[in-house]
């Protein structure tokens, strides 16, 4: 068996507002091996940047709170971990791709001081050394002449470059794990595919686990080994790429790809999935999808069961059962 | 099919300006190069392109938010760069736009029904008796309930503020909508109900957009002509099936390509590099230096935008 990298067992995160408690991250449970990447799919709202930020134990304070759970990364549980141990794995160990580029790099700070922090804090790096590896590191997310780009800054730079920095920064310390949270959204298309193809490269190169955070199923099928499908805070459908698009079972998973537009043809009307996404603060009971469900029955009230439908395919629903 | 909008040679130009006292222009930007389309009625014109290749300048052209530098505008017949001011109202109640984010396009301070009556007000088209009731009717026609009318924006989801955003444009009663990017800043889900929703009042009311989009996805479904642009010029211009079962630009491929993921990359295919910047763009062809099967001709003349098939042009030396 190989070693698991990560492991997320029963993550609860709740945000306490004036509202009531909205559970943003319910009961999510995954796993991803070595060099593994996981697409993280689903609408606004239903908790897929929340589950990323409590692996890198983000959470908003003081409203957020992980309140159950575990999160163990190579055997290690991140949520015994203190302060000052967390401080140690993140950008080490776990590092994240955020999804702006235009907010993520500090405008005041050139692109060299801004990756070489990281490399000095957590390496130790100094002088040379560390001005070498930056440039190394440069030229692994292909920036063109990397010796000059260290001393721009970040307005100097194209939007597609710029995510290329906030990806060298993350990559800096070789790290196991890496969380791309919509990290090409902002890019134009062409971009946005050059982007994909290094990443993807480089993260066979090192074996990264790779958590990969969008809402285009497009990506997702170039990107990822396996899809993880999120509804208002719960995992409704887990399976193998192939699977997942030949043949998914959650009633949500099947509604969610009917509706996007395709380029290979051209459909007269997209499927709509009608209804609203349920407020956080206030789930239905039972199964959260069954308001807008077209096949719900009686007992989509009570939650429903987690069922293994093929071979590493999880689905959360009655009808499956 | 009857023409509604047709521009000819259309130009704007930006000065490049250094210094504040004594200025100098130091260069142009071509924001929009001589592109010309034909809006036909009751029809969808998608235009496609990335970031900075001049579509929002494009469409700013359109809705007379800027004077072109050369070129015109032809609306009805009438260019509208030179028609007299009581003219120039009724062009405007008949052009309405719709924007990308309607979290910022809609005044939070405004209840929705003063923001969608709030064109109305302005062109003094119906007196303010019969407002209300073209508010309600609107407000009925983007499927939303009437107790909105009393509520902010805030109050609503992402994909019913895009509905309001278009109530607001349908108020006038509009034969033209220009539509940037409707759906890129909505959910799938939710995008798709928007567009169903313009597909139906297209038909409904034989409405006609100039649709403004990166997302060859979203384009195809919703038009039936299609121009791609690169750095302000129109590369290829074509009926929508015809677009993309034979796109003739490398350009044009290229970006097909990109947005078809799935299946393997082609490294042939693949657009490399960045859009060049367009203060100095490249001499000849302004796509040569990231194409395929450039050519010594491509980057040495320009290549004009001809007819290939019926109704399918393209600028490319090599198509």
């Amino acid at each position: 068996m190989v070693e698991k990298l990560l492991i997320v067992e029963d993550l609860k995160t709740y945000f306490f507002t004036r509202m009531g408690v909205a559970k943003a991250v319910d009961g999510v449970s995954l796993c991803l091996e070595k060099g593994e990447s996981l697409g993280l799919i689903g609408e606004s709202g239903c908790g897929k940047s929340v589950t990323c930020l409590s692996i890198l134990r983000l959470v908003p304070q003081p409203a957020g709170r992980i309140v159950g759970g575990r999160i163990l990364l190579e055997g290690e549980d991140l949520l015994q971990k203190s302060e000052r141990e967390m401080r140690k794995i993140r950008g080490k160990k776990v590092a994240m791709i955020p999804q702006d580029p235009m907010t993520s790099l500090d405008p005041v700070f050139s692109v060299g001081s801004q990756l070489s922090e990281p490399i000095k804090i957590h390496q130790k790096l100094r002088g040379r050394e560390l001005w070498n590896k930056a440039i190394e590191l440069l030229r692994l997310v292909r920036i063109p002449i990397p010796e000059e780009r260290l001393r721009s800054f970040p307005h100097q730079l194209s939007g597609g470059m710029r995510q290329r920095v906030a990806g060298a920064i993350a990559l800096s310390c070789q790290p196991r794990l890496i969380i791309a949270d919509e990290a090409t959204t902002s890019l134009d298309v062409s971009i946005q595919t050059q982007y994909l193809a290094m990443l993807k490269e480089v993260q066979q190169q090192f074996e990264i686990g790779l958590i990969f955070v969008t809402h285009d199923f497009g990506i997702v099928q170039s990107m990822c080994d396996r899809v993880a499908v999120m509804y208002a805070g719960k995992i409704v459908e887990e399976a193998p790429l192939s699977q997942i698009f030949d043949a998914p079972h959650h009633p949500y998973t099947m509604a969610l790809m009917k509706t996007v537009p395709k380029v290979e043809e051209k459909v007269e009307r997209l499927a709509s999935i009608g209804g609203q996404p349920p407020l956080l603060y206030d789930l239905p009971p039972g199964c959260s999808f069954f308001p807008r469900c077209q096949v719900g029955e009686k007992e989509c009230q009570l939650s429903p069961p987690r069922v293994m439908v093929e071979d590493e395919h999880w689905v959360s629903c009655w009808r499956c059962s | 099919m009857n023409i509604l909008l047709q521009t000819q040679e259309l130009k704007k130009y930006f000065p490049v300006v250094r210094g504040f006292l004594f200025s100098q222009t130091r260069g142009w930007i071509k924001a929009v190069d001589g592109v010309d389309f034909t809006l036909y009625e009751g029809q969808t014109f998608g235009l496609v392109g990335e970031s900075g290749c001049g579509k929002t300048t494009v469409v700013k052209l359109v809705l007379l938010l800027e004077k072109p530098t050369s070129g015109s505008i032809f609306f009805r017949g009438r260019d509208i760069n030179r028609i007299k001011r009581d003219m120039l109202k009724q062009y405007r109640t008949s052009v309405q736009a719709v924007f990308q984010d309607p979290y910022s396009s809609l005044s939070p301070r405004m209840r929705v029904e003063s923001i969608i009556a709030e064109p109305l007000k302005a062109s003094k088209l119906l007196p303010e008796k019969q407002r209300r009731e073209r508010v309600e009717a609107v407000l009925r026609e983007v499927r939303l309930d009437h107790d909105a009318l009393r509520r902010y924006p805030h109050e609503f989801s992402g994909g019913q503020r895009q509905r309001i955003a278009l109530a607001r444009a349908l108020s006038t009663r509009p034969s033209l909508l220009v539509l940037d990017e409707p759906v890129s800043a909505l959910d799938v889900s939710v995008g798709a109900e928007v567009m169903n929703l313009l597909k139906d009042l297209q038909e409904e009311l034989g409405l006609t957009y100039l649709l403004v989009a990166h997302n060859l996805a979203t384009i195809r479904h919703m038009s039936h002509h299609i121009g791609v642009m690169y750095l302000g010029k129109l590369v290829e211009m074509a009926p929508c099936e015809e677009f993309y079962s034979h796109p003739l630009h490398p350009y044009s491929q290229g970006l097909l390509h990109a947005a078809s993921r799935g299946g393997a990359v082609t490294e042939g295919l693949m657009l490399t590099g960045e859009v060049p910047s367009p203060l100095n763009p490249p001499a000849g062809c302004h796509f040569h230096t990231r194409c395929f099967a450039m050519k010594r001709v491509c980057s040495e003349i320009e290549p004009l935008l001809k007819e290939v098939t019926g109704g399918h042009l393209v600028a490319c030396h090599l198509c």
